[in-house]
């Protein structure tokens, strides 16, 4: 068995026999750990900026359309043939409107007959009559904010898939990160608290285990040891 | 029947106010006799709630009428099988069930540990028969399943058409079981704190418990998303309606729980933190079923409103401030050293773990009770819908996967940062050429190249940690496939969870795949007209139409063809069930391709002219939601599964490892 503290440069030529090659295979194993590092901070930076940014956007950005998820609805839907045929392409003439902008501004929003659906999935007739009004409001040069400005004037901002960004409302969107970093911050000073409990105990070598442990713990590092330190 | 079923229930509340009672004064003056009693009524409250449960079900298969709740949930034209499922077809039906499992779940806790933890069992058998007890006194008192109805009516009412779905059959059984499964570990906990055992000897005795019932949580929940992305119609699976976030929100507290009771056992430490979860997650159990029962959140599940909160607001009162409370008043026997050697260490991994999973837990806590705050506050209700969800909460599972990634190579106590750095290297390299592969290929959505990227580098440090262990095996002469057997059967916990790992990414895969690429067209067709989406081609061929004794359906038939290949007929249609015609349902045709499905859905048509509107979507990956749940639960069976010759294998590789011999064959 190989024994439990290596360092870094000893734990790698132990990886082949053969120093040479190993001092070889070394090198570029470093570059690639940086490399790694460097990713995996780089990730974990950019998720904190999501995580502190996104709640700052407001409803009326210009929403990805891809992240949306659809509505569970009430699944009312119309009794079959019993609603009118409704060409939605039949808009009006004229000015050619994306039917993926009409989607990204109604998926935004909420049917406020049913609870439930969105607009865009609402199998209501109100609702495909609420997408052409966007349609229509786009056509005539309304930006996203307006028309979404428009929709809360009407409804009141119940109407919206996702809380305003303003006033009280503000707390949805700020509070869990809040809560998020106030948690990171109590474990990073736990974590150094216990660090620094553990440090006078550093000598003695005992296992801080718990005696109830089924099994023994000794033999579980052991035969974790074995698992894992097996080839090298 | 329905009197015996109604006078087994009475007589099982009574025998868990007796099992409370005589459990609990036992256990204070030391009265083995009582304890004993004690135990033979819980044992009996299981008897008689499965005799209860039997007569239900019986009187369904018979088609009695004359109870109102059968009346309610079924009819003569109802098929077998959601006869057999009627049971959770309704409130007082679920609550019955409820009863039952709990039932039968302490009476197996209390026949399989009784040996083994003496001190701890006459107060797991009071918590639990006070669990149980509520629930009886529910079903007895207030939502009787027995009840009759004044005149006998010649038909039923028929199950609402939305439950008729297997997914939606199997959806809330696995999901109670889950829920009451959470019971054990809980109960476990309370008597842990009255007894003042507080060493990890509750947590040994309900780890199973804790898994299997973490396993059906995350299936129920599953299965849910399943019934809905083949009964409500709108392309997707989870929609963060205030009902599945109550049901996903003890899944989450108990991931870290699961998580964070590791630490406790190999080191001691975080007793009252894990007491502190368990308390949490069984609370969201009862608050979530408060919340859903009284109808405070609106939602798809608002079938499931009634009159039974004010009980709920009493009972979720009593577990969580007397849970707390036991916590507070025991804080001096939990007082442990915490100590841990390294920062860099597998114990903060786990500390970072849960810091994740309580923050993504508050995260859809806020949000789910938000629209009610806002109420108070303001007088405006807001609605918290997806947009909400996946800003906040999205970025946080992104976290969770990174650090399930990284910290498998993280060792225990104090891990070597040059190790760490080189295990890190390879999968990070890998998962950036692979990346890198996929932006060729045209994945170039930022989300879906972040998301993608980090599943791929999760995924691969994981495989690469089990085929370092298999390896490991190998190198001292055992041949792959027992090398690889027995790291399961040795590690089964952590070999286990590693396998829930990758079901875990392959599903955030799938969670990501669906999201950014999901193709969305809408189209009025005639007869002849074709729907083009991605690169799939759909031809409208005309309506038809199927009678069933219970329900009609109209059905679309739509060609698929892709690059000018038939890959068949499509057939999303309308059912309408006879019994409830004010509720017809829009059932997708769905065809599942290797990495995507076609999915269709059936909107407006006009029987003379024959045109109908068709939505169609193309989800891509969606395929591997459902294989990674799998992978999930195969993981979670390898953790759990009860392992008689565990201490034999133990001993043999003890043996081995002090002898320094050869490996003997037959071992394990």
């Amino acid at each position: 068995m190989m024994p439990r503290s290596r360092t870094g440069k000893e734990a790698c030529r132990g990886i082949r026999p053969g120093g040479r090659l190993a001092q070889g295979h070394c090198r570029w194993k470093r570059v690639a750990a940086a490399l790694g590092v460097t990713w995996t901070m780089a990730l974990g930076a950019a998720a904190v900026a999501t995580v502190l940014l996104t709640p700052g956007a407001t409803y009326a950005q210009s929403p990805v359309p891809s992240l949306q998820t659809r509505e569970v609805g009430g699944a009312t839907a119309d009794p079959a043939g019993s609603a009118p045929v409704l060409d939605v392409s039949s808009g009006i003439s004229g000015t050619e409107v994306a039917p993926e902008a009409v989607a990204a501004i109604a998926r935004n929003l909420n049917c406020p007959l049913c609870q439930g659906y969105n607009l865009q999935d609402c199998p209501l007739v109100v609702c495909a009559q609420m997408r052409d009004l966007i349609r229509q409001q786009l056509a005539a040069g309304q930006s996203s904010e307006q028309i979404m400005a428009g929709f809360v004037a009407d409804y009141g901002p119940v109407v919206l898939n996702a809380p305003p960004t303003t006033g009280v409302f503000l707390t949805a969107w700020v509070l869990p990160g809040l809560i998020l970093l106030a948690g990171a911050v109590v474990v990073a000073l736990l974590l150094r608290r216990m660090k620094r409990a553990a440090a006078p105990r550093a000598a003695a070598s005992g296992f801080g285990g718990d005696p109830a442990v089924e099994v023994d713990p000794e033999y579980a590092s052991k035969l974790e040891l074995l698992a894992r330190d097996g080839d090298r | 029947m329905a009197e015996i079923g109604y006078f087994a229930l009475v007589l099982a509340f009574g025998a868990a106010a007796y099992a409370v009672a005589a459990s609990a004064l036992g256990a204070v003056r030391g009265i083995g006799a009582l304890v004993l009693s004690g135990r033979r009524a819980l044992l009996a409250v299981g008897g008689l709630t499965t005799v209860a449960a039997g007569c239900l079900v019986a009187l369904f298969l018979v088609g009695d009428y004359s109870v109102q709740y059968v009346w309610q949930t079924s009819s003569r034209t109802t098929p077998l099988f959601y006869l057999l499922t009627g049971m959770w077809g309704g409130q007082a039906g679920s609550l019955l069930f409820w009863s039952w499992l709990m039932a039968v779940f302490a009476c197996l806790a209390v026949l399989r540990t009784w040996r083994a933890d003496i001190a701890l069992l006459p107060w797991f058998t009071a918590v639990s028969a006070f669990i149980t007890g509520f629930f009886l006194f529910l079903v007895a008192f207030v939502s009787n399943p027995f009840a009759r109805l004044a005149v006998v009516p010649p038909d039923g009412n028929g199950l609402n058409p939305l439950l008729q779905h297997p997914g939606m059959a199997f959806h809330p059984p696995t999901l109670y079981l889950g829920f009451t499964g959470m019971a054990i570990p809980f109960a476990f906990a309370m008597a842990a704190l009255i007894s003042r055992r507080t060493d990890a000897g509750w947590i040994t005795a309900s780890r199973r418990w804790t898994l299997v019932a973490w396993m059906f949580l995350g299936i129920g929940l599953a299965l849910g998303g399943r019934w809905a992305y083949d009964v409500l119609g709108w392309g997707g699976y989870w929609a963060w309606d205030p009902v599945e976030n109550a049901a996903f929100m003890p899944f989450l507290a108990a991931t870290a729980f699961l998580h964070s009771v590791i630490i406790q056992e190999r080191r001691g430490i975080f007793k009252v933190w894990n007491m502190f979860l368990i308390i949490l997650t069984f609370s969201l159990v009862i608050i979530g079923t408060f919340l859903t029962r009284a109808g405070l959140v609106s939602s798809v599940h608002a079938f499931a409103q009634s009159d039974i909160g004010a009980y709920f607001l009493v009972f979720t009162a009593i577990i969580c401030l007397g849970s707390l409370g036991l916590l507070w008043y025991r804080l001096p026997d939990l007082r442990t050293k915490e100590q841990i050697d390294s920062i860099l260490s597998r114990e903060s991994t786990f500390l970072a773990n849960n810091l994740l999973f309580m923050g993504a837990l508050f995260a859809v806590f806020w949000g789910t009770l938000f629209p009610l705050f806002s109420e108070i506050v303001t007088g405006q209700r807001v609605t918290v819908r997806p947009p909400y969800f996946n800003k906040l909460v999205i970025p946080i599972f992104w976290l969770i996967i990174l650090v399930m990634g990284v910290s498998v190579v993280i060792g225990w106590r104090r891990a070597d940062a040059r190790a760490v750095a080189r295990s890190l290297a390879g999968p990070a390299a890998a998962s950036l050429v692979i990346t890198g592969a996929l932006w060729l290929a045209g994945v170039r959505h930022w989300i879906a190249v972040v998301g993608l990227s980090s599943c791929f580098f999760a995924l691969l440090l994981t495989l690469a940690e089990i085929w370092r262990g298999v390896r490991a095996r190998h190198s001292r002469g055992e041949g792959w496939f027992t090398a690889t057997r027995r790291l399961f059967a040795l590690g089964r916990r952590r070999y286990g969870g590693y396998v829930v790992h990758v079901g875990v990414i392959l599903l955030a895969m799938g969670v990501v795949g669906s999201n950014v690429y999901q193709l969305e067209a809408e189209r009025t067709l005639a007869v002849g007209e074709t729907l083009a989406i991605g690169a799939y081609t759909l031809t409208y061929t005309g309506l038809g139409e199927t009678q069933e004794a219970d329900k009609a359906s109209v059905f679309a038939n739509l060609a698929v063809n892709r690059g000018g290949r038939s890959l068949g007929v499509l057939r999303p249609s309308k059912d309408v069930f006879r019994l409830r015609e004010d509720q017809p349902m829009t059932i997708p045709g769905v065809m599942s391709l290797p990495l995507e499905d076609v999915y269709t859905l059936l909107g407006n048509l006009s029987p003379e002219s024959g045109r109908a509107t068709i939505k169609a979507y193309v989800n891509p990956l969606i395929g591997f939601v459902w294989l990674g749940l799998i992978v999930l639960i195969l993981g979670t069976v390898i953790a759990a599964w009860p392992d008689g010759s565990e201490q034999r294998v133990m001993n043999a590789e003890l043996q081995r490892l002090t002898a320094g011999t050869a490996p003997e064959p037959a071992a394990g």
